[in-house]
């Protein structure tokens, strides 16, 4: 006879009826009796209802830490953060992330007392909290988890009027209906002063109109880091090199100023206006970083097993690698940023969302990337011979910008 | 009398169950104050969803749009939220202030483009020579005497501000954004030959059109709005859309939070407002087009709008082109000749 080790076997109350053989009866174990059912039922199945609630939500792992919730501050790097899968990597290790969107330079420059960490999209900006921080003595710690270059992304017949005008070709082995173009930047800008409209360099032969003049729609240099940047890029180009004294940045600053400014009241956000399906009309060709544009390809691979042949990227001649830096501004911030360099779910996600990770020594590791978009067979871009750009001194670059975006400079704000 | 093991099972469960119903969130009631394009009137179903999924009442106090982002002045907001048709005219409006300081959280929930609903005779008298239809061939047609059409008030209404610089810019072909110097008074005349008919909200400017439609030509308002009154039955036919082949202005319908205390029960409205399942109930009942890129537009929102102009980010271009409205002398809403100025 056997029986579960923590079965009660008790010998049975002596009976009349009984025979004389001794006889043992083994109870049922606890957990299938009447009386533990009565009272356990109703807790039970309230604690299966739970877990069932909290395997859904995700948060099964939550009750046994302290959920912490962080307030980050930040401009296209929400991306990051509000995706899916990052959120519950992040709630495994207890930490939730809420995040307020607004451009870079307006995050950087906001009220930064309740903000568990800011995630500025480049260096510049990064520089304009870290000094602020660093003047009034407050925490601040950086971490650069990843980098993706600034690009223009436009729609194909956009990109084929220009190539066709001299000033685009398209980056070799892609076949037919290349993703990735290679924009002659300085080219590019001739056009744009010379107003030169898309009907003028020939966009009918596409079969619609646009009477507007050639350039591209970039966010306020004011309030976004990717509006500053172009910024950078343009200033770069037409002078071939940066400005040395404040005279001098004005002088740049006022020459490039209609080359930015002809396209009106900017756009805040107009990459969400850009992957619209109405996008090819209201922002045929807008700055944004290449991670946004290779998240939007890998999502329509991931759900179509086709890529997006409507809508490709224009690589400036002249690059500059932007960096976002991570700015840690309390100790949970910091914990959160220390997972961002250091967690392999974290980091690979980071790669499946278009970025160019950054190896444990801080190198830029674009093979990785280059692997992962063959595995899902997507063209993988190239850079070759480019000029790099360097933006200008922080105050000169402060002082442009408040020239061209008609702001005060963000420094004194 | 449970014993032992039992006791420290049930107790565990107890605590399981108590910590996930922590870890949901409640839906606590909260009513916010919302300061709302006119046009916005159609979301009032919608609304009545949102309150029964989240919790978040909204109470609007509707205005054409110029005048609410007129009314919007940073340290003085009456309202938990605005929600705009777009916050251009907000932007231009701090700009002529001087004010450089922190601007409200702003996030899209959907798009609309302001287009031209025209009469079908009027559609085949447009289309004779076969070609597409610009701004600038509808002012002419305006100047000639054949159209007239209704229009917001662009002193007060978002859609007619923005038509009226969608005309004045493709008049001035200059093909970027307009500047002070580039509006001239004949070229906008031509077009306000036409309009003869005005209202300061959307929803009058539709009711007045339907009550005055047999001596009008044309509607200019939202395409959501032309969608919608077609699906009404009001009209004994209804208007065919005209998408300009340039200058088209996009409504974005940006919800900015004024209060930042209210940020929370804001954060329930936007993510709501911008589920999938909410994106879809909006282009079925509003004739919006989803801001959400992965809803399939319905096939009449598959049109493609003509292209956008670049708007201008100077107040006194609002300012001159406004001024030659003013010219033509005050006017009461409803029907009567428009002159143009003077």
């Amino acid at each position: 006879m056997s029986h579960k080790p923590w079965a009660r076997v008790e010998p049975a109350p002596a009976s009349p009826a009984a025979e004389d053989e001794p006889l043992l009866r083994v109870r049922p174990p606890f957990y299938l009796r009447r009386r533990f059912l009565h009272a356990f039922a109703p807790v039970g199945t309230l604690a299966l209802v739970g877990l069932v609630a909290l395997l859904v939500s995700g948060n099964l792992l939550l009750p046994f830490g302290r959920l912490v919730t962080l307030e980050g501050k930040m401009g296209s790097k929400a991306d990051f953060f509000d995706d899916e899968q990052v959120r519950q990597m992040l709630l495994k290790q207890h930490l939730r992330v809420h995040t307020t969107r607004m451009g870079s330079r307006d995050a950087a420059t906001s009220d930064l007392d309740s903000t568990d960490f800011v995630f500025p999209s480049g260096q510049p900006t990064a520089l304009l909290v870290a000094q602020q921080r660093r003047r009034a003595g407050r925490y601040n710690i950086e971490y650069r988890p990843f980098v993706s270059p600034i690009v223009l992304a436009t729609y194909r017949e956009y990109a084929e009027t220009l190539r066709r005008n001299g000033v685009a070709t398209a980056q070799p082995t892609q076949g037919v209906d290349p993703l990735y173009y290679d924009l002659d930047l300085a080219k590019f800008l001739d056009l744009v002063r010379q107003r030169k409209t898309w009907d003028q360099l020939g966009i009918r032969a596409f079969g619609f109109s646009n009477g507007n003049r050639a350039l591209v729609q970039s966010p306020s240099p004011c309030a976004a880091n990717s509006g500053a940047t172009y910024l950078g890029l343009v200033a770069y180009t037409t002078r071939g090199r940066v400005p040395t004294t404040e005279q001098d940045a004005v002088d740049f600053a006022t020459e490039i100023k209609p080359l930015l400014r002809e396209q009106g009241l900017s756009t805040t956000a107009p990459t969400e206006l850009y992957f619209v399906p109405e996008g090819r009309q209201t922002a045929p060709i807008i700055v944004l970083y290449e991670h946004q544009y290779l998240a939007h390809q890998l999502q329509v691979a991931e759900r179509s097993g086709m890529l997006d042949h409507d809508r490709v990227l224009l690589y400036p001649s002249v690059v500059f690698e932007t960096q976002p830096e991570f700015i840690a501004l309390t100790a949970d911030g910091d914990r959160l940023g220390h997972l961002l360099i250091t967690d392999p779910q974290l980091r690979r996600r980071a790669l499946e969302l278009g970025f160019r990770v950054l190896d444990s020594t801080g190198a830029n590791s674009s093979e990785k990337l280059s692997k992962f978009l063959t595995e899902h067979r997507m063209p993988v871009p190239t850079q070759a011979n480019d000029t790099k750009a360097v933006l200008p001194e922080a105050p000169l670059l402060e002082k442009m910008i408040s020239v061209v975006g008609d702001c005060p400079v963000a420094s004194l704000r | 009398m449970m014993r032992g093991p039992v006791r420290l099972l049930a107790t565990l469960c107890v605590a399981v169950a108590t910590l996930a119903a922590c870890t949901a969130t409640p839906h606590e009631a909260v009513t916010l104050r919302v300061l709302a394009s006119s046009e916005l009137a159609d979301m009032a179903p919608l609304l009545t969803d949102l309150r029964t999924e989240t919790g978040v009442e909204l109470i609007m106090d509707f205005r054409g749009t110029v005048d609410a982002s007129n009314s919007l002045t940073p340290g003085e907001y009456h309202h938990d939220l605005a929600w705009l048709s777009a916050d251009r005219y907000f932007e231009l409006k701090l700009r002529k202030l001087g004010y450089t300081g922190p601007m409200p959280v702003s996030t899209r929930t959907m798009l609309s483009p302001v287009v031209v609903g025209v009469t079908q005779s009027t559609a085949r008298r447009l289309r004779r020579d076969g070609r597409t239809i610009s701004w600038a061939d509808l002012a002419d047609r305006a100047a000639a005497g054949e159209l007239r059409f209704a229009m917001g008030d662009p002193r007060h209404t978002g859609s007619g501000l923005t038509a009226l610089i969608g005309v004045a810019t493709a008049a001035a072909g200059v093909g970027r954004a307009l500047r002070p110097e580039d509006v001239t008074c004949d070229r906008v005349r031509g077009f306000r030959t036409g309009h003869r008919l005005t209202a300061d909200t959307s929803p009058r400017l539709v009711d007045d059109f339907i009550a005055h439609h047999g001596e009008l030509d044309a509607l200019v308002t939202d395409e959501s709005v032309l969608l919608s009154l077609n699906d009404s039955g009001r009209l004994p036919e209804p208007l065919e859309i005209i998408y300009p082949t340039d200058g088209i202005v996009q409504s974005d319908y940006p919800l900015l939070l004024l209060d930042p205390t209210k940020r929370a029960a804001y954060d329930r409205v936007v993510e709501w407002l911008r589920s999938e399942p909410v994106q879809q109930r909006i282009m079925e009942r509003t004739a919006r087009r989803p801001i959400d890129p992965d809803v399939p537009r319905s096939t009449r929102l598959r049109m493609a709008p003509g292209t956008a102009l670049y708007f201008p980010d100077q107040p006194e271009v609002i300012d001159r082109l406004l001024a030659d409205y003013d010219a033509a002398g005050a006017r009461p809403p409803g029907l009567k000749e428009i002159h143009g100025c003077h």
